[in-house]
């Protein structure tokens, strides 16, 4: 399985799509968003499209960090206590595959699409009243929701 | 032929009765063709937006090239003027170079928040307490488990035993596992070391350079328009390009928000309501099922679907393919027109799309247009001429020598359309590039016009309205005063 990216996301970033080196960058925007806010959602196959099988460009030396900001949020959402061993152990098995290239199981990836998905509809939704037009403008606002959103949540 | 496959099959449902009542049936079958109509229907205003969108913004861009022209000429404000623009380009290259920082850093998910750097480490540091993943993989328990004798030196003489062992084995992570588990930590650890909050204040200065870069930008891009203003208020044909420009950029934001429609993925709305491409070629997908169903043709549905999909990926596959050939041998093309220049085609779409750069410069831009033609031609089984009206009207006298120059490297024939003034810088230069000197100089002027020379009919051919004059000497020689006639080369 691949890394699926929404439609309406790669709509939504068009006017400064031009400034990403790939479309994985609009999956990554999305899926930080659906991380740091815990939002998943499950949409239809025929609204998003096939990405990459892999971590791809820049973001290969990124694999680890990204699965384990990943994993870390799961363990969390599931309710795992890193003291149970075994349960930790079953979970991240669940997650991880070392024979596909992503290093994500076809659940894993499923489940680490869901996140982008989720973040998508934070970012149209909540975090900007309209689309992005210019990436100077996009950067520093993502930077202040996300803090914002970070803070509320340790609340 | 995907027409005629949905024709085919449109037929073959008419024919049927299928299994379900008459009035069910065309219901459905009304539903397939409402859908396909609307289809087309918004296909249609799609690519009417579409056509429109380019003609504006081609508009747009000569008029902003209009206006660069006029403003220069006002002496007084000139070197003012060039200033603000100089300012305003190292301000928005300052700008690009700001926000690519930026985004760079953007792209490390521990230097986006201190949060995401100390879950990573906690689970780092967890995994490490909880001994995940274990020195031990599964594999040598289940090896274990096939050997006489265990590791402790006690026989495995039983299969009690041997179960137990295997069970447990289960407990532990494969060889692969522990090394990708492993690997994660090693990558945690590296790109986020020990100072969790550090990649984060990094990030942070980075950010407010940027928006200290986009005021910047701000005030120069003010600092330039004062400028224009003084100028605009001082010139009416400056104030009416102005207010061209503002109502062509008015008009392109309307249209680039008529086009999006076709691009909503809403797929709760009617209908007839729906103006999304994607969410109506679903719907129509989805009624043509029903109605092959009942018409019990849905294995003749799903034939002429596979079909329909293998001729569009067929499709898409030559076009790639051609268009991925036609790059290759028009770039290897341009690599020997312009060895030292790195300039090339990255993709063919609607237009030539370039490598790394969005606009050429207008000899680069010809160059590239004639070097892709000539790609063409010679990819034909036939040697066609290739023909170019006004070759060298809109370039200057240095970038004509060095278009002229490519010329006879680029096909067998090259015909010119000429206008006297275009002679000087382009003929020349041709002429010394042309290595057999195989050129034919033919003048043609409607005879209703007075050369500025003695000419009086002699050598020359005549029809009805026209004189045609074969030869160098007074191809060079020919001008007039009234409107330009044409001499072909």
């Amino acid at each position: 399985m691949p890394f699926r990216l929404r439609e309406d996301a790669r709509k939504w970033f068009g006017d400064i799509s031009y400034k990403f080196n790939i479309d994985f960058d609009i999956y990554y925007f999305c899926l930080m968003a659906g991380l740091a806010t815990g939002r998943k959602e499950t949409i239809s196959t025929g609204e998003a499209t096939d990405l990459v099988n892999n971590f791809p460009g820049l973001y290969r030396s990124r694999r680890g960090v990204i699965i384990s900001l990943f994993l870390s949020k799961e363990l969390e959402i599931m309710g795992v206590s890193m003291s149970e061993k075994s349960q930790v152990h079953k979970e991240i098995a669940r997650l991880i595959n070392p024979q596909e290239p992503s290093g994500l199981s076809d659940y894993g990836l499923r489940e680490i699409n869901r996140y982008s998905y989720g973040g998508y509809d934070v970012l149209a939704n909540e975090w900007f009243d309209d689309r992005p037009r210019a990436i100077e403008v996009f950067l520093p606002m993502y930077k202040m929701k996300l803090d914002q959103a970070m803070r509320e949540l340790s609340v | 032929m995907t027409n005629s496959i949905d024709d085919y099959w449109k037929d073959k449902t008419s024919q049927v009765g299928g299994v379900i009542e008459e009035r069910g049936l065309t219901r459905r079958r009304n539903k397939v063709t409402t859908l396909q109509k609307l289809l087309k229907k918004r296909k249609k205003e799609q690519d009417a937006f579409s056509t429109e969108y380019k003609k504006t913004d081609k508009k747009l861009k000569k008029k902003y090239e209009l206006f660069q022209e006029e403003i220069t000429k006002h002496e007084e404000i000139k070197a003012q003027l060039q200033q603000a623009e100089e300012k305003l380009k190292e301000a928005q290259h300052h700008l690009d170079s700001s926000a690519k920082d930026v985004l760079d850093d953007m792209r490390n998910p521990h230097s986006l928040s201190s949060s995401f750097a100390v879950r990573m480490i906690t689970l780092k540091d967890r995994l490490d307490r909880v001994k995940l993943p274990e020195s031990a993989a599964r594999e040598f328990f289940e090896e274990l488990a096939d050997e006489a004798e265990c590791i402790c030196g006690r026989p495995i003489d039983d299969d009690t035993i041997r179960a137990h062992i295997k069970g447990r084995a289960a407990r532990y992570m494969g060889s692969d596992d522990v090394s990708l588990l492993n690997q994660l930590k090693g990558e945690v650890a590296n790109l986020v070391g020990t100072e969790t909050d550090s990649h984060e204040v990094e990030l942070r200065q980075k950010i407010s350079a940027l928006n200290k870069a986009q005021r910047r930008e701000e005030n120069s891009k003010n600092a330039r328009d004062e400028v224009q203003n003084e100028a605009i208020e001082d010139d009416p044909k400056l104030e009416k390009v102005a207010q061209e420009i503002r109502y062509l950029e008015e008009k392109l934001r309307k249209l680039k928000d008529d086009l999006s429609k076709y691009q909503d993925a809403d797929a709760t709305r009617g209908d007839q309501y729906t103006y999304g491409i994607q969410v109506l070629e679903s719907r129509l997908q989805n009624a043509a099922h029903q109605l092959a169903k009942a018409t019990n043709t849905l294995e003749l549905k799903a034939k002429s679907d596979l079909l329909t999909k293998i001729i569009k990926k067929a499709h898409k596959k030559a076009k790639q393919g051609i268009s991925a050939d036609l790059c290759q041998e028009a770039n290897k093309r341009i690599e020997g027109l312009m060895p030292s220049n790195a300039i090339r085609i990255r993709e063919i779409t609607q237009s030539l799309v370039l490598q790394g750069q969005k606009a050429g410069s207008v000899g680069e831009t010809l160059s590239i247009g004639y070097a892709f033609l000539a790609t063409l031609f010679n990819r034909t089984e036939h040697q066609l001429p290739f023909i170019v009206d006004s070759p060298a009207n809109p370039i200057d006298l240095e970038v004509r020598a060095k278009v002229a120059e490519l010329v006879p490297k680029l096909s067998h024939q090259f015909i010119a359309f000429t206008i006297s003034s275009e002679r000087e810088g382009f003929l020349p230069s041709l002429e010394t590039a042309s290595a057999n000197g195989d050129i034919q100089y033919i003048t043609m002027f409607r005879k209703d016009m007075q050369p500025d020379d003695d000419f009086n009919g002699q050598h020359a051919k005549d029809s009805i309205d026209g004189w045609c004059v074969h030869g160098k000497t007074y191809f060079e020689r020919f001008q007039v005063n009234e409107e330009e006639p044409i001499n072909a080369i």
